[in-house]
């Protein structure tokens, strides 16, 4: 089956594709954190093109790019909309029921930009790796081992899942089953998700079954070999002074 | 004397909130030998066979015994050295976000060094054929792929027993037909002990000596020949025997004369060639009054259709 991957292009040679897990996520997570405290537009601005800038340069197909995307945007440009109509200020469109104030615009599109260059961000970190070498690399990063073994098991096992799902849907079809926004149809997802949720926790007992039957004590060890280059370490610098740049340089 | 590899005696046991589902199981397997367990569906077959590692166990008794030692005051680490589970769903065994530390799991949990580690994660591979995929994600596997790697993920441990829980079931005939002979050649050239259960009852000559038939408790055990030649027994526990034996059987009823009922496909080659090499390559198979009639007692016999 084709699953959704977030890292279908995470073998493509580029700069970001090159950069070492490691520092790629303690500098992308900086940058994130920076991008969404930025007080500036012109700033917020930069950052959002600084990050389509970083698109370009990981050689995404942009259609892959759009595709990912798209929906969080969506969910973004609608708190826009939302801000620009709900926070008092000066009008500038109204009418008797609705207005638009400028100080809602502006706010309504700082946290347009700085969401949209931190999702972009968050997005390159993810599709330029396969996720088993974020794994590891969080693993290396000391991250605790409870928090390692919860993403490992929800990545390798969302797939399984989405295979039942999708098995369970086509036996529901096979018995003349249509979705409708009805109270039987209704009534019939939540069985089906109900049951994902049983078929969910009893594999999970068979999966842990299994891992005692190979000596699992709490703390599974992963091999890992990924060592940091003179680029690495170029990059990084890079990365961190940007993060700090944006915010000292309104300051200046 | 061959040394006992497992003995288990008066085994109980009860799920919470269930019924009993092992009753008084006593088994004794020798080191070397190849074993099944046959059983009707719900007859407690993974359940003993989750006993043998200790992955099940009561802490307040000893009736699983492996080499001599009692599993409960064995620590893991020699539980896994000793006794090695393949499960029948590959999806449940393979869980770590790759191949190679799929593999490298039960070895790194005995206390190996890296560098043994990836020597047995290699050789590993290499046996079960898949050698180049140790970067692979188990979701882009087929069925096949992950069953194999599964397997290596239990060998990489080099375990005394390996014990298989329907190894065949969902494979394509190839692989069956690999990994049956993979089975083999690690029982016939490393000695391993293989305990393994099954219903796939066409593959059951090429990997077993003995088999128990288990139903709660262990209601049948013998040779393969004595276990399938026993219709009413087959019957009473939702069993059957191989298609060969059923063939020949009839083949009986026409006047042929076999000494021994072929298990297998190869069998009942080597069985007819046999036969008519003495006979002058000459087969006399003739219909006589009763004919009929023993050919549709041994077809209810020993099947569940009606003739």
């Amino acid at each position: 089956m084709n699953y959704p991957r977030v890292d279908a292009y995470s073998e493509i040679e580029s700069v970001i594709h090159n950069f070492n897990p490691r520092a790629k996520i303690i500098t992308f997570t900086a940058l994130i954190f920076s991008f969404a405290f930025i007080e500036s537009l012109t700033v917020a601005l930069f950052a959002v093109l600084f990050s389509v800038s970083l698109i370009f340069i990981s050689k995404l197909p942009i259609g892959f790019v759009y595709a990912r995307l798209k929906y969080p945007i969506i969910f973004i440009f609608a708190i826009f909309v939302i801000m620009c109509f709900t926070v008092e200020g000066n009008i500038i469109i109204g009418s008797y029921f609705v207005s638009v104030t400028l100080e809602g615009l502006k706010l309504g599109l700082l946290i347009f930009l700085r969401a949209t260059a931190a999702l972009i961000i968050a997005f390159l970190m993810l599709a330029t790796n396969r996720f088993d070498t974020i794994i590891k690399a969080l693993y290396m990063l000391k991250l605790p081992n409870v928090v390692v073994q919860m993403i490992v098991f929800s990545y390798r096992y969302i797939f399984v899942l989405v295979d039942e799902f999708q098995n369970m849907k086509k036996s529901m079809s096979a018995k003349g089953f249509e979705i409708k926004a009805n109270r039987y149809g209704l009534s019939t997802i939540g069985n089906l998700i109900g049951m994902l949720l049983v078929k969910s926790y009893e594999r999970g007992e068979r999966v842990h079954k299994s891992m005692i039957s190979k000596g699992y004590e709490g703390k599974p060890r992963m091999d890992t070999n990924y060592n940091l280059m003179f680029s690495d370490y170029a990059l990084t610098i890079f990365m961190i002074v940007l993060a700090l740049g944006v915010h000292i340089y309104p300051v200046i | 004397m061959k040394k006992t590899a497992v003995s288990i005696k008066n085994l109980d046991y009860t799920y919470p909130n269930s019924k009993k589902v092992l009753n008084d199981v006593d088994m004794e397997v020798f080191e070397g030998e190849k074993i099944t367990i046959m059983g009707p569906n719900g007859a407690g077959k993974t359940t003993l066979l989750l006993h043998l590692n200790g992955t099940l166990k009561k802490s307040n008794s000893d009736d699983v015994y492996i080499f001599g030692q009692p599993i409960s005051s064995m620590n893991i680490k020699d539980r896994i050295q000793y006794v090695g589970i393949l499960f029948e769903d590959p999806d449940d065994q393979l869980f770590m976000p790759t191949v190679y530390d799929d593999v490298a799991f039960g070895p790194y949990n005995m206390g190996l060094d890296k560098k043994e580690v990836e020597k047995r994660v290699k050789k590993s591979m290499t046996r079960v054929g898949l050698q180049g995929f140790e970067n692979e994600v188990p979701q882009h596997l087929s069925t096949g792929q992950k069953k194999k790697v599964a397997l290596a993920a239990v060998i990489s441990m080099e375990p005394k027993i390996l014990v298989l829980d329907e190894p065949t079931a969902n494979l394509d005939p190839k692989s069956k037909s690999e990994f049956i002979s993979f089975i083999r050649e690690l029982n016939e050239k490393e000695g391993i002990t293989t305990i393994i259960a099954t219903h796939d009852v066409n593959t059951i000559s090429y990997l077993t000596d003995r088999i128990y038939v288990l139903n709660e408790k262990i209601v049948a055990s013998g040779t393969p020949h004595d276990i399938f030649s026993n219709p009413e027994l087959l019957k009473q526990f939702n069993l059957e025997a191989p298609d060969p034996l059923k063939i020949f059987r009839m083949l009986e009823c026409f006047g042929y004369d076999s000494k021994n009922h072929p298990l297998s496909i190869n069998e009942a080659a080597e069985n007819l060639i046999n036969t008519m090499q003495e006979n002058g390559d000459i087969m006399n198979l003739q219909m006589d009054k009763d004919a009929y009639e023993n050919i549709k007692q041994l077809v209810n016999l020993y099947t569940y259709h009606p003739f």
